[in-house]
């Protein structure tokens, strides 16, 4: 201390420069949680899910206390209704297409059942500066890994970045660091789907390719993490960059108040790299 | 108090920051109406000359940022740790005592913080953070705004608190 007292700008600029060589050049999209880290995660859990608790409970009473009960159910209802046909309707939309091009093919494809491990989102990140990350309340224990994709009923939230033994940290689809292969529903086209912080990016479109405001963009599943024809969001503009297309699409989930979200344990994209394995 | 029940108490009052910032104050993507209370307890520790352990406490903190926010490695830890030494060698020669003076401390620490911040975005990753002149003059006069309230709630209670 007595050094960085008498040479203040010295030691700054030391410290620095340590830092730029110490830092990755890259920052993954997935991470190995340290002891200490696990450590952490271990013992900031029973805080988060005391404090989701309470969070809960006041707001159910709030809500019980304003809203009169038979016009909470009936909304409930109709809600979960409309949630039921909306994923309907996208899945039967999704299925004509799919159907068209099979027929087309004259193949088909066999679809398998997804395994979800339900969560709760008991924390958010602290950081202004990566505020695109959550804490749910599944870890190891539940079966979670690393890579696994996270969603909800409507749409892609994004995948398992560490896991702790009872909780997990969740990168989102926003964040610049995350990165989702992607196709137009409507016509095929493919991109990769970054984030930026509020919204996302579709990047690398070629210039041939037919995509227009509005358009539904979906997973690939082509990136051997997120299983194929999840919503991501829809098209709020397109623009040219350099030589190709990039489109803003706005996350079909709102990000920003997460509480249940479903961990995807045994998609496609897993079962078709465990038989690939098997195979070899 | 004994320096080590000091020491125990101010870990304890990190971990209950980091619960809150994670929880309550959690920054939704964009938002800046948020007070980075982490960073508001490095700066409250800068310019306070009687607080045992107070290195390794803003190491903690800034480890605390990185572990649950994504950068394991220590983006938070280095840019806090050098806002920490900037603000800890000016207190030899400015009076933090004095409230705009602490206002000062909060807003110039949070501004160091973000500059040290774009410094290794820059040149060490290949993308630049979602941070613009804007949020970061807002975090900022929020940050002094709390930090200067926190500080003397925190004075009057321990005034009471020595009675």
């Amino acid at each position: 201390m007595g050094y960085i007292k008498r040479h203040p700008i010295i030691s700054i600029i030391i410290l620095l420069f340590i830092t730029l060589q110490l830092l990755p050049i890259t920052i993954d999209e997935s991470q190995k949680a340290d002891p200490v880290t696990n450590g952490l995660m271990r013992l900031n859990y029973y805080p988060y899910k005391a404090f989701n608790f309470i969070k809960t409970r006041l707001s159910g009473t709030w809500e019980d206390y304003v809203i009169l009960k038979n016009y909470k159910n009936a909304n409930r209802t109709l809600r979960d209704e409309n949630k039921k046909l909306r994923t309907e309707i996208f899945k039967l939309y999704e299925l004509k297409l799919q159907n068209q091009r099979l027929k087309k093919l004259l193949g088909f494809i066999q679809e398998e059942p997804y395994d979800a491990v339900p969560a709760k989102v008991i924390a958010g990140s602290p950081s202004t500066l990566r505020s695109d990350f959550v804490t749910i309340d599944k870890g190891r224990n539940a079966g979670i890994t690393v890579g696994m994709p996270v969603a909800v009923q409507n749409g892609v939230v994004g995948r398992i970045y560490m896991v702790g033994k009872l909780s997990s940290q969740v990168i989102l689809i926003t964040d610049p660091v995350s990165a989702v292969d992607a196709i137009v529903q409507r016509t095929r086209a493919r991109g990769i789907i970054k984030g930026n912080g509020n919204n996302c990016i579709l990047k690398y479109i070629e210039r041939e390719e037919d995509i227009k405001k509005g358009d539904r963009i979906i997973t690939s599943g082509k990136d051997g993490f997120y299983p194929k024809g999840i919503l991501i969001g829809i098209v709020n503009k397109v623009s040219s960059d350099g030589g190709m297309f990039s489109a803003v699409v706005i996350p079909e989930v709102n990000i920003d108040s997460l509480e249940e979200v479903l961990v995807l344990t045994n998609s496609n994209i897993n079962t078709a790299s465990e038989k690939e394995q098997a195979d070899e | 108090m004994n320096r080590f029940v000091k020491i125990f108490l101010l870990i304890f009052v990190s971990l209950v920051l980091l619960l809150i910032q994670t929880t309550i104050l959690s920054p939704n993507s964009g938002s800046t109406l948020y007070p980075d209370l982490n960073l508001i307890f490095i700066i409250f520790l800068a310019i306070r000359k009687d607080i045992p352990g107070a290195l390794m406490l803003v190491l903690l903190n800034g480890y605390l940022m990185d572990a649950t926010s994504g950068y394991t490695l220590g983006v938070h830890t280095f840019s806090r740790l050098i806002t920490y030494f900037i603000i800890k060698n000016s207190s030899a020669k400015v009076d933090y005592e004095n409230i705009s003076l602490q206002l000062l401390a909060y807003f110039g620490g949070t501004v160091i913080t973000w500059l040290f911040v774009w410094l290794i975005f820059k040149t060490k990753f290949s993308y630049e953070p979602s941070i613009t002149l804007e949020v970061i003059i807002n975090q900022a006069t929020i940050n002094s705004v709390v930090g200067v309230f926190l500080s003397v709630l925190v004075d009057r209670t321990y005034a009471k608190l020595q009675k």
